[in-house]
């Protein structure tokens, strides 16, 4: 009985890995020489970047069940505010800027949440619009250009660069520190985590936090990327939960979440619209193969959750 | 699980690795382009001799097939979608180029809406292999993001339904080699002429709506401001068309409330069911209080039969989609080794600007139907120097001006 429950338990935790090696062999036995060239698999990497951070960041707030729909609007608010003032300041501290916003807006989502009782995704709608109203007005008339050095850094390694780092920095916090552990505890239960002596709000403000800095680095990768500032910025926040959903994470938290689920996530969501484009499919079909492909990973993940203990 | 994460690690340390050792195993695409090059600057060759030689045949288009390269050219376009109507009508004018065009390949990318997903799109279009990419850009960053992005891998790049709206970025596009140049619209003339048609009714107060979060929504309401100032008229009061269709019945009330003198409402857009929302409010205005508060908006919809009907709609700017085989044209030229300029293409299409029930009937039998190739084969051709030799930029800039309600009528007619 155990030993079926362990194979059980085993398949459920595999099922995201299986899924991205699935979608890794497929797409080279049929993108053939287009998928595996080194551009492309550049592109691969360097288009997953961004939403892996992204992804890494949301993590910790789904880890004690919340869901963070802020991400996007504090990517956006984060460039606005490092770009309004980065004529003032030397082009090496954008990216400390875009950090330090990002964690600000996030340690304030963080308060809303524990201390107004505002619910977190009704915050991450706010914090939506907020930002898209302040870049459709701070864009209207003029493009806001990045610093010229900070867009010399248009490079794959430092995509991948800053990925890695954040992605084993992500790791490190979330399995191996308090504030991870914690917040898979609370994710589990909620009440239990508070009796037991756990400062509940204080881990979620430190989650809220974590969800911004990465955001805040996610806004100075897109500076990179496109080069400034313009009023479609930061538009992640569903591709960030459809990537975590593939990538296993589970959608009420608990001891189940892990930062795999962005690498996977990401990894997985990118490569499917990769190979989807060099495949040449029939635009009229793209979408039915997306769908397809989402919902079977999300009734997967939910039946894999289905008997989860949660708070 | 912690092997399996270090597995995961390894793979993207190793994906990173082969990434960065360089571009060797790229060389297909490059062969592919540095061939295409080749036969393109043997047949400029070709052209200038039979050219000295007085040979050349006249525009029939078989002599041209025979100089040009065989190789196929594969398109790649970036659109926002091809739900709407302008998204329906471009999706089936150049699926039909590629019909009867017996070279051409079109690879659709759909559904970004921010630049860094449009990048994304052309990377991925140029790792397919496309040898060009034409897109309607969201905005400057885009523009010049994908137009590098190009250059960097010698893939030409085409701007339509979109123009660099800051002097920086098109200085930085000229700079580029594989940049063909941009296709528009017509933008602020046409808004100017929209005033026109309130001021030719006598009208003098107007609400409007709309807002500059773009370069065309800015050049729209420039052309709107110039007209009022032109005419006469004087705005009463402005809401926005931002991003919540359902507060539009709440706006349009309230200019209607609040200003009783109001004489008709000015749309920047009617897309997403703004015009739709707009007539009926209007229309409910009409039956409640006898009053005609009429409605002139970009864009067409749903409803115009019965709002021309009514007296409520006076004016609807459509009808442009044929524009992207304007910027077909140009991009395809310049993939086959032969560009309509050495300059960097700039055209101008021009709107449809419908003013009552037998515009509208027109335009629905012949524009606003899938069915109708406005541009049939023998005019795609013409624009091609595959087929016809002779094919300039004067030719496709005078194909733009003659773009009209009648030059269609006639143009389909012709036909049977």
């Amino acid at each position: 009985m155990k030993k079926k429950a362990d194979i059980r338990q085993f398949i459920s935790t595999a099922v995201p890995y299986i899924g991205l090696v699935l979608l890794i062999v497929i797409s080279i036995a049929t993108g053939g020489k287009s998928f595996l060239t080194a551009k492309n698999l550049r592109n691969i990497m360097t288009q997953s970047s961004i939403l892996m951070v992204v992804s890494v960041g949301t993590a910790f707030v789904m880890a004690h069940g919340d869901m963070d729909f802020a991400n996007g609007g504090t990517m956006g608010l984060a460039m606005v505010v490092t770009l309004a003032l980065c004529k003032g300041i030397p082009s090496w501290a954008v990216f400390p800027m875009c950090l330090a916003v990002g964690t600000i807006i996030g340690i304030l989502i963080g308060f809303l949440v524990t201390r107004l009782r505002v619910v977190a995704f009704i915050v991450g709608m706010c914090v939506m619009r907020l930002s898209s109203a302040i870049l459709y007005t701070t864009t209207n008339k003029k493009t806001w250009l990045a610093p010229a050095d900070v867009i010399k850094l248009n490079k794959p390694w430092f995509y991948m660069l800053v990925c890695l780092g954040m992605v084993i920095v992500g790791i490190i916090v979330f399995e191996f520190t308090k504030i991870g552990q914690y917040n898979k505890l609370i994710g589990v239960n909620r009440n239990a985590a508070s009796l037991s002596g756990i400062n509940v709000n204080k881990y979620l403000v430190y989650s809220f936090a974590a969800s911004g800095l990465c955001a805040g680095v996610a806004a100075f990768m897109t500076t990179v990327r496109t080069g400034g500032l313009s009023s479609s910025t930061g538009n992640y926040e569903v591709d960030t939960l459809i990537a975590l959903t593939i990538g296993g994470m589970p959608l009420t938290g608990g001891s189940k979440a892990s930062i795999r689920a962005a690498v996977i996530g990401a990894l997985a969501l990118t490569i499917l619209n990769n190979i989807l484009v060099l495949w040449g499919v029939n635009a009229d079909f793209v979408n039915v193969v997306k769908g397809m492909v989402f919902l079977t990973l999300v009734l997967i993940s939910s039946r894999q959750n289905a008997g989860q203990v949660t708070g | 699980m912690k092997k399996m994460i270090a597995i995961i690690l390894c793979i993207v340390l190793t994906l990173t690795m082969i990434g960065c050792s360089g571009g060797a195993a790229n060389t297909d695409t490059a062969d592919a382009n540095t061939e295409r090059e080749d036969s393109a600057k043997d047949a400029a060759e070709n052209k200038t001799e039979d050219t000295t030689e007085g040979s050349s045949e006249d525009a029939a288009g078989n002599t041209a097939a025979e100089e040009v390269s065989t190789d196929p050219v594969k398109l790649g376009v970036i659109f926002y979608s091809k739900d709407d109507s302008l998204g329906q009508l471009v999706y089936s004018y150049l699926n039909y180029a590629a019909e009867v065009i017996d070279n051409l390949e079109i690879q659709w990318v759909f559904g970004s809406y921010d630049a860094a997903s449009q990048v994304a799109d052309a990377e991925n279009l140029i790792a397919a292999g496309v040898d060009g990419i034409m897109c309607l850009t969201l905005d400057d960053l885009a523009m010049q993001q994908i137009a590098n992005l190009c250059n960097e891998n010698e893939v030409y790049f085409q701007v339509m339904f979109r123009m660099p709206s800051e002097e920086e970025t098109k200085a930085v596009l000229d700079t580029y080699e594989y940049y063909v140049g941009y296709a528009i619209e017509d933008t602020e003339n046409t808004s100017y002429e929209t005033v026109r048609i309130m001021a030719d009714r006598g009208i003098g107060k107007i609400g409007v709506g709309g807002n500059t979060h773009s370069a065309t929504s800015t050049l729209r309401m420039n052309g709107m401001e110039k007209g009022c100032e032109d005419f006469n008229i004087d705005v009463l009061a402005q809401f926005d068309l931002g991003n919540d269709v359902s507060s539009i019945q709440s706006d349009v009330q309230n200019i209607l409330d609040s200003y009783s003198d109001v004489e008709a409402i000015w749309l920047m857009s009617g897309s997403l069911g703004i015009a739709d929302i707009t007539v009926n409010t209007l229309k409910a205005h009409q039956d409640a209080t006898g009053k005609t508060v009429g409605v002139v908006t970009f864009d067409t919809f749903e409803g115009m039969a019965a709002a021309f009907e009514d007296d409520i709609l006076w004016g609807a700017v459509g009808g442009q989609a044929p524009l992207c085989l304007q910027a077909f044209a140009a991009l395809y030229n310049a993939v086959d080794g032969h560009p309509l300029s050495d300059e960097k293409v700039s055209l101008l299409f021009p709107f449809l600007v419908l003013t009552d029930s037998d515009d509208l009937d027109l335009f629905e039998q012949y524009y606003n139907n899938t069915e109708v190739q406005i541009y049939d084969e023998e005019l795609i051709k013409s624009m091609l120097y595959r087929y016809n030799p002779d094919v300039s930029l004067d030719l496709l800039k005078d194909l733009s001006t003659s773009y009209s309600m009648d030059w269609i009528k006639e143009e389909i007619s012709s036909r049977n």
